[in-house]
């Protein structure tokens, strides 16, 4: 029996950052079926949304990932899905057109034919991403057709190949923003309340992670992953690995660098446009996603700045690493967590609210404006509001405009039946 | 005064007379005066409003501002000011100077030999342990070219940046000892004020009352209240709550950051010294951070002339290393732990490698650094000052240097600004003598604290005491590094805008006492040295701005 007010909390990762936080709320252990909340691996998350999972989510439940993610977080779905949503914006005509924010993608071996039309086109390197592993693993960046033999069409048909073959090839962003000579990219904390309508917060707490050596584009140094790769798990084993600060530059740091050396607008549209980037990538995903009422999810995205100031999205991560590397890495993750765990369960949070599964609204709350570190990067109810108010007032002005013009017929055609007649 | 005058203004004439600039501006006032039509009695005043609109007057108003406030204009092909004219300014300079009372001359005078006599023995030290010259020009092989690094295409400032370099491969074998750093600090600080801290605070209370007895005019004669609050209060009067802050408002309206930006890009347009100084004193918006400094402390940057002049230096250092190279890698070892420096390592070597041989910096510096070691020839003469900058480095010298790096990437800037710094601020911070007011030196600026903390906090700083952890025994590392390593970087460089625009070190023990203030009650729970010392550990979280208005106006 439950007591009011004591949650349940599960989490397949044993990490510091969440069960101090678990403990810091006075959260209890729950398991199997028994619990109100669970930080889930993607793994826990595709046995329970599973056709053949018979038991369903309590309304009350909440749990960390939407049931489809890889929508998102998978290399090749999210490049179909943006490529998707940009021609769509193309089309669509609209006064702020979405500037491409993803590098030139192929999936190979599917579009193996396309990918050597591009390549031949300008001598530039590509890099290699295995589809279905993280940390860096198998990445490794080709300048010749030659490298890349193995997924050239064959006879047999894509879909019978073994799927660890997959793999997905880029452009390679040759002239990324250097500091100190080397390069780095961005992990930035992202939490999705809803898809549909689409609330996002992002948080101010994030990092550029460095690479260990300064940047070189000569080509004797294309397989130096020191120099190209900036996860950490890469950098980690290289000689000059520091534990001290572990390669990570606070993301308020690179604005105050940025701001005197770039000036303030440049900062600012940088900064705006990473917003764009993170926003748009979510609209791209909106309507494929399974919008489940139970889950949030805490998404680690990684961008990468070029010379020009332009952020380029290279992927997502359904599931960014909360291991710590150093003493403000940890202290960093810990609010990260906590500022999310404040964003998805209310401090009313009781067990008696409930989310009627019919219900298709979403539970009228106004989203605050900020909550810790997390600040509100996209609402859409706001937008879809104004929506409906602009067509509530061009549907009175019709009616009336209508009732002027009604003839005699029209009337007498449209009214009403008496009940009494 | 009437004599202070004539030097100042001879002072001016010559270095006007010496820009290229000035012949410059005389050429077109002397041409626009022949082409005018103007009656000759009206000549003068058209002139002078010629000399507004075309800048000219901006230019004549900022150099006499410079040499007024001794701005050395370094990195100039030319000096600004001559050796003679600085004498004579630094005397009529000093004469304004107030001094701390209480603290007879022969003990400061016992003090500087006792040090000068620390620090050439551990030189000398250094040198038998590592069994390395105090000086060891490049080798060349006999009769054979030397494989120069010159053929390689990298400039100067990338080969000596560079930590793989075969000559710092001597460092680890110094074992963590620096020629001094802030312990020795201390101890001669504690020893002076221990000593004579009876007669220092009793000095400071017979001037208070002295001054709140006396008159308005004989106030200015007894000069000194200004260990007070009235006296500082006065002094900061521009922070204020009632003029926006930038580190404070910027982040709470958004319309105040677009302001604070039109404001300083009006400001560096006029380009007049004085403005940019003011501007400073309520924080300058980061983007518009660089060029108000540079403004603020007379340099033009960036410049081609500069980065040459870098170049040179670089070069200087690698045609001969210096014992004092590898005192300044072990320094740069913090820089290489620090989350917010570590990029900037290497720009950070290269600056101060190339300082360190900048023999101008000696000699623009406000108070001479001390003691000078003077390197002799085999043959018994004098070549100049060991290292040539005549600074001999210290632990903690990097942290100066560190923020910099954030304003402007390319070295030369950095390593400029840092030289105008030093020279005008830091030196202070390594000065032993008595100077106090707004151009205090540590020692003042330490009394300050201390008479400050028992005013205001005296419980605190008793239970310290009682804890066997005296509060200047906390206070003097923020100090003497002025906070940077222990604030976020952000918040170093608005203390530093502060420092800037005031033109003084007195921010330093005010955000002291306000830290102290701040953590008031965790202090007074602590019950062990250690506890102190780790509570205090982490500043990182703190407000500078909020924290010295709260502490000087919300009394």
């Amino acid at each position: 029996m439950q007591t009011v007010g004591q949650k349940r909390c599960r989490t397949d990762f044993d990490k510091f950052v969440i069960v101090s936080n678990f403990e810091r709320r006075q959260w209890l252990k729950g398991d199997d079926d028994d619990w109100d909340f669970y930080w889930a691996s993607v793994t826990t998350i595709k046995r329970i949304f599973s056709p053949e999972n018979t038991v369903r989510l309590e309304p009350h439940q909440i749990i960390n990932h939407f049931p489809n993610h890889y929508e998102l977080t998978r290399k090749d779905l999210m490049v179909k899905n943006m490529k998707r949503y940009m021609k769509q914006q193309k089309k669509d005509v609209l006064p702020d057109p979405v500037a491409d924010f993803v590098p030139v993608t192929y999936i190979l071996p599917q579009d193996y034919s396309l990918f050597v039309e591009e390549f031949r086109k300008a001598p530039v390197p590509w890099i290699m991403k295995p589809i279905a592993k993280a940390q860096g693993r198998g990445i490794f960046l080709i300048n010749k057709l030659s490298q890349v033999k193995k997924w050239a069409s064959t006879d047999i048909p894509a879909a019978m190949r073994p799927q660890t073959e997959n793999y997905v090839v880029s452009r390679y962003i040759e002239d990324p923003l250097l500091i100190g000579g080397k390069k780095f990219d961005l992990r930035i904390y992202v939490v999705v309340l809803n898809y549909k309508p689409l609330q996002v917060y992002m948080s101010q707490l994030g990092f550029a992670r460095f690479c260990n050596i300064k940047y070189s584009s000569e080509v004797a140094e294309m397989d130096n992953q020191f120099v190209h790769l900036t996860n950490v798990a890469i950098q980690k084993h290289g000689d000059e690995y520091n534990s001290r600060h572990g390669n990570k530059w606070p993301l308020t740091d690179l604005r105050l660098y940025l701001e005197a050396t770039r000036g303030h607008a440049a900062t600012s549209k940088l900064f705006d446009n990473i917003k764009s980037v993170i926003v748009g990538s979510l609209k791209a995903c909106q309507n494929v996603m399974i919008n489940d009422r139970h889950c949030f999810e805490l998404y680690g995205y990684d961008i990468i700045i070029d010379q020009d100031l332009k952020p380029w999205l290279i992927e997502v991560n359904a599931s960014p690493s909360l291991s710590a590397t150093t003493q403000s890495d940890r202290l960093l993750k810990c609010k990260v967590i906590h500022d999310t765990f404040q964003l998805v369960t209310p401090p009313d949070w009781d067990l008696a609210a409930v989310i009627t599964p019919g219900q298709t609204g979403q539970v009228s709350r106004c989203l605050p404006k900020a909550v810790g570190s997390m600040q509100l990067l996209y609402d859409e109810t706001t937008e879809l509001e104004q929506g409906r108010a602009r067509r509530d007032a061009l549907l009175s002005t019709e009616s009336v405009k209508r009732g002027r013009r009604k003839t005699m017929i029209d009337s007498v055609a449209q009214r009403p039946v008496s009940a009494y007649a | 005064m009437q004599a202070q005058d004539g030097e100042l203004l001879q002072a001016v004439t010559q270095a006007l007379q010496q820009d290229l600039r000035y012949e410059q501006i005389r050429q077109q006032a002397k041409a626009y005066a022949i082409d005018s039509e103007d009656p000759i009695s009206q000549l003068e005043t058209s002139i002078f409003q010629h000399l507004l609109t075309s800048g000219g007057a901006t230019f004549i108003s900022n150099t006499a501002y410079a040499a007024t406030e001794q701005l050395q204009q370094s990195y100039q092909a030319v000096p600004c000011i001559g050796p003679a004219s600085v004498e004579a300014l630094d005397s009529c300079g000093k004469d304004r100077h107030l001094h701390l009372r209480g603290l007879p001359a022969d003990s400061l005078q016992k003090a500087k030999q006792a040090w000068q006599k620390l620090l050439v023995e551990r030189l000398y030290y250094l040198q038998a342990k590592l069994d390395l010259p105090l000086v060891q020009p490049r080798k060349c092989k006999a009769g054979v070219q030397q494989d120069t690094p010159g053929g390689s295409t990298e400039p100067a400032s990338v080969r000596i940046a560079d930590r793989e370099q075969p000559y710092l491969a001597h460092v680890p074998l110094l074992q963590d000892s620096h020629l001094f750093g802030v312990a020795d600090w201390y101890s001669l600080v504690t020893t002076l004020l221990n000593s004579h801290w009876d007669t220092i605070s009793s000095a400071a209370t017979q001037t208070l009352e002295a001054v709140n007895k006396a008159n308005p005019t004989t106030r200015q004669e007894l000069g000194s209240d200004w260990m007070s609050w009235g006296w500082l209060q006065g002094f900061f009067q521009g922070l204020r709550a009632q003029h926006r802050q930038v580190g404070l408002d910027d982040m709470l309206h958004a319309w105040f950051q677009q302001s604070s930006i039109q404001t300083g890009e009006a400001c560096l347009e006029a380009g007049v010294i004085p403005r940019c100084r003011s501007a400073l004193q309520t924080g300058a918006p980061p983007a518009l951070r660089p060029r108000l400094w540079a403004a603020a402390l007379a340099l033009h940057l960036p410049q081609a002339s500069v980065e040459t002049r870098f170049q040179g230096l670089c070069s200087q250092v690698e045609e001969c290393h210096l014992l004092t190279d590898l005192l300044i890698e072990q320094d740069l070892e913090t820089v290489a732990n620090s989350e917010h420096f570590f990029l900037f390592e290497e720009s950070l070597r290269a600056v101060l490698l190339a300082v360190s041989r900048d023999s101008e910096l000696g000699a623009s510096c406000c108070h001479k650094p001390f003691p000078t070691l003077l390197a002799r020839t085999e043959a018994g003469n004098t070549r100049g000052p060991y290292p040539p900058s005549g600074l001999l480095p210290c632990r903690g010298l990097v942290e100066y240097a560190a923020p910099l790096c954030y304003l402007f990437a390319d070295q030369a800037s950095c390593a400029v600004l840092f030289c105008s710094m030093y020279a005008r601020f830091w030196c202070r911070l390594h000065t032993i003598d008595d100077t106090a007011g707004k151009h205090a030196t540590l020692i003042s600026l330490c009394v300050l604290f201390l008479h400050l903390l028992e005013e205001s906090e005296g419980e605190v700083a008793q239970h310290l005491r009682g804890l066997g952890c005296p509060p200047l025994h906390l206070a003097l590392p923020w100090i003497m590094t002025a906070f940077a390593g222990h604030l976020a970087v952000g918040e170093v460089l608005l203390l530093w805008d502060r420092i800037l625009g005031f033109d003084s070190l007195l921010p330093l023990p005010l955000l002291a006492v306000a830290v102290v203030a701040f953590r008031r009650q965790v202090l007074l729970s602590a019950e062990s040295k250690e506890q102190v010392m780790s509570i205090m550990e982490d500043l990182s979280q703190l407000k500078t701005v909020p924290l010295i208005q709260g502490i000087l106006f919300g009394r």
